[in-house]
């Protein structure tokens, strides 16, 4: 313990070099910006900036491109919830309630509550990343192609019965989804599926062009009929700051959320999507009122948003502890390690103190200034609802398709968005739920590879799927969530049965 | 209005079969696992098709659901029309051209009356967005027709 305290005041000694600063500071404002703008994701914006880094000292090039990183998944949650226009794949949840709350004018208590939440989220992980990282890091190895299998079976059935209201529907969502992920090269073959002989579906259907498809374009084509039919109506901002009580609500969400996340980011290839996800389901199932969720819940925005700045250090656990990269993010950061001439390993803690520990430093410096600098931004991002609609729309599509367009380079993209949106507009208008389906796509390819390498292990027998404690469990739970609330209705009926 | 999820689920049906049939088409791969590819697609195309063949026999009966008014569903076609044609001239127009003239249409659709503020406001955004993506991001955007007017 005390020990560990040492090595963290070596770290800071690293991390609050005036040129260590700079680059924290650098990093965050371009991991915002990257995170406000749709399209270029944490991982592309990293690499963007690689060429910055060549001749950097190693503390100071990895300080930077984590920066970036939690930069990001703090700046992709304003445009969720100003504009329901996720910035990318893990602020889809908090585009759920955040949205709605800015649509009944509490647009700046949203986005404090995203900033405090991802605030309190990252610096509580990163003491867990030092105290408790190489256990849980052990655990999350524990995953293997069957687990792995389990957990997302039990993510899919938890968002299909808890996001729309008719579980049914909320099924059907999720199998889309997953049929979408399909789509393209078939890795393990190298056999194309479902392109149709269009060569450019090959690469497969991007996250965020379904994503901004199936919200924001939807979210316009709503827009516009309201426009038609003269319901829309201008939001009128009722308050910019967060009141005490509001926080005292959400704090319990905060603190669940940043648990949960912090374990989800560290399993492979789970990520901060599937840690987001967790937290609002779980929020939802254990809130005194659920059916407030949907409708503008502080803690709806209050517990993915930390989940998901939790799993970012979560996903880090990996990398440092085990010398694994297990997402596409940490992989950027592999390569920059292996770049500055650091070979990541398990030794890393012991090898190359200075830069895991100014890392580690910076992580609590930087999430310092992320709250510095969101926190005053509020009041301007606020100010942007104001803009008339008919003006507002238009620059959202236009943002929304040029990060659409950036992802590839490709006008088929914007024409799939398009598609993606008219689908959504018609799924909204037939109460069929959105965000499972963008669970469906981001989970699909994983799953069907863990289900695929499970029974090649097997041999093709099923039962392995279901010989692990770990997996009978997640199974369990999954059967559980679908089962719970037809049984718990029932179990009310019956009570007020007996009382009458 | 229970016609409405029953048609859905007629769809689904048919979104269902048409995998599936498609999935239990997908050859066998001559390297890697052989029926790998087919396991995944059949389980799902399956999955499907029975959902829509529930919501066809037992639709969710729900008050009054929302319904497709005629006069905004033909703006949410033309809007999406205009979508479509921004995505394809995207390429040979150049961003700079299409997104100003696609910009400008669609302020229209949604109600703008002045036409020089709105040339003004899709001129002025257009080229910032321009600006910011190939100046500062270094993130190329096509040029289109600029570049046989010898912009680069």
């Amino acid at each position: 313990m005390a020990d560990t305290l040492q090595q963290l005041l070596f770290g800071f000694t690293i991390a609050l070099q005036p040129i260590n600063i700079l680059y924290a500071f650098l990093g965050c404002l371009v991991g915002t910006i990257i995170g406000v703008l749709p399209g270029i994701g944490p991982a592309g914006g990293m690499a963007l900036l690689i060429p910055l880094i060549y001749g950097k000292s190693a503390a100071s090039a990895i300080i930077l491109l984590a920066g970036i990183y939690y930069g990001a998944m703090y700046g992709g949650s304003t445009t969720s919830i100003l504009l329901n226009l996720p910035g990318e794949a893990a602020s889809v949840v908090t585009t759920l309630d955040g949205y709605q709350m800015a649509r009944q004018g509490r647009a700046g208590p949203a986005l404090c509550i995203a900033a405090i939440g991802s605030f309190i989220a990252g610096t509580v992980s990163v003491v867990f990343l030092m105290f408790i990282g190489p256990p849980v890091a052990h655990f999350a190895l524990r995953f293997g192609p069957a687990e792995s299998f389990a957990l997302m079976i039990f993510g899919l059935s938890t968002v299909s019965s808890l996001a729309g209201r008719s579980l049914m529907k909320g099924a059907i969502s999720t199998i889309f989804g997953l049929m979408l992920a399909t789509i393209g090269l078939d890795l393990p073959t190298g056999l194309q599926r479902y392109t149709f002989g269009i060569d450019k579906l090959m690469e497969g259907f991007d996250i965020i062009v379904a994503a901004i498809g199936l919200f924001a374009v939807s979210e316009i084509f709503m827009a516009l009929e309201e426009i038609s039919a003269g319901t829309l109506e201008r939001v009128k901002v009722s308050r910019i700051w967060l009141s005490f009580q509001d926080f005292l609500q959400s704090l319990g969400a905060i603190v669940r959320g940043t648990f949960l996340g912090f374990i989800v980011g560290a399993i492979p290839g789970a990520a901060h999507v599937t840690a987001s996800f967790f937290s609002y389901t779980l929020e939802k199932k254990f809130s005194k009122n659920p059916e407030n969720f949907g409708k503008g819940e502080i803690r709806g925005v209050a517990g993915p948003e930390s989940a998901n700045n939790a799993a970012a250090s979560g996903a880090l656990l990996p990398l440092l502890t085990l010398g694994l990269p297990a997402s596409t993010v940490t992989a950027v950061l592999y390569g920059a390690l292996l770049m500055v001439g650091i070979k990541p390993s398990p030794f890393l803690f012991q090898k190359n103190p200075d830069v895991i520990w100014g890392l580690v430093a910076s992580m609590y410096v930087g999430n310092v200034m992320l709250l510095i600098l969101n926190l005053p931004l509020v009041g301007v991002f606020v100010r942007i609802l104001s803009i008339p609609p008919r003006w507002l729309l238009p620059i959202v599509l236009t943002i929304s398709f040029v990060g659409v367009y950036s992802v590839h380079n490709s006008a088929l993209d914007l024409i799939l968005a398009s598609l993606l949106g008219l689908i959504g507009y018609l799924m909204r208008k037939f109460d069929f739920p959105l965000a499972p389906v963008i669970l469906g796509l981001v989970l699909g390819d994983l799953m069907e590879q863990s289900l695929r390498q499970a029974l090649m292990i097997s041999g093709g027998e099923v039962g392995i799927l279901f010989q692990s404690a770990i997996a009978k469990t997640l199974f369990g739970l999954a059967v559980f969530v679908v089962v719970a609330p037809d049984l718990l209705k029932k179990l009310r009926g019956l009570r007020r049965k007996e009382k009458s | 209005m229970t016609s409405g999820d029953r048609l859905w689920g007629v769809v689904i049906l048919i979104l269902g079969g048409v995998y599936l049939f498609e999935g239990i088409r997908i050859p066998p791969a001559a390297i890697g696992d052989p029926l790998g590819p087919r396991i995944f697609p059949t389980i799902l195309g399956f999955l499907m098709a029975a959902c829509g063949a529930y919501l066809v026999v037992r639709p969710e009966f729900r008050g009054a659901q929302p319904v497709l008014v005629r006069r905004s569903l033909l703006q949410v076609l033309i809007l999406f029309t205009l979508l479509l044609l921004y995505a394809i001239s995207l390429p040979w127009l150049g961003y700079l051209l299409a997104t100003f003239l696609f910009m400008g249409s669609v302020a229209l659709i949604m109600g703008e009356r002045s036409f020089s503020k709105g040339l003004a406001i899709s001129a002025a955004f257009s080229s910032g967005i321009f600006f910011l993506f190939t100046r500062v991001l270094t993130i190329p955007l096509p040029l289109g027709l600029l570049k046989i007017l010898g912009f680069n």
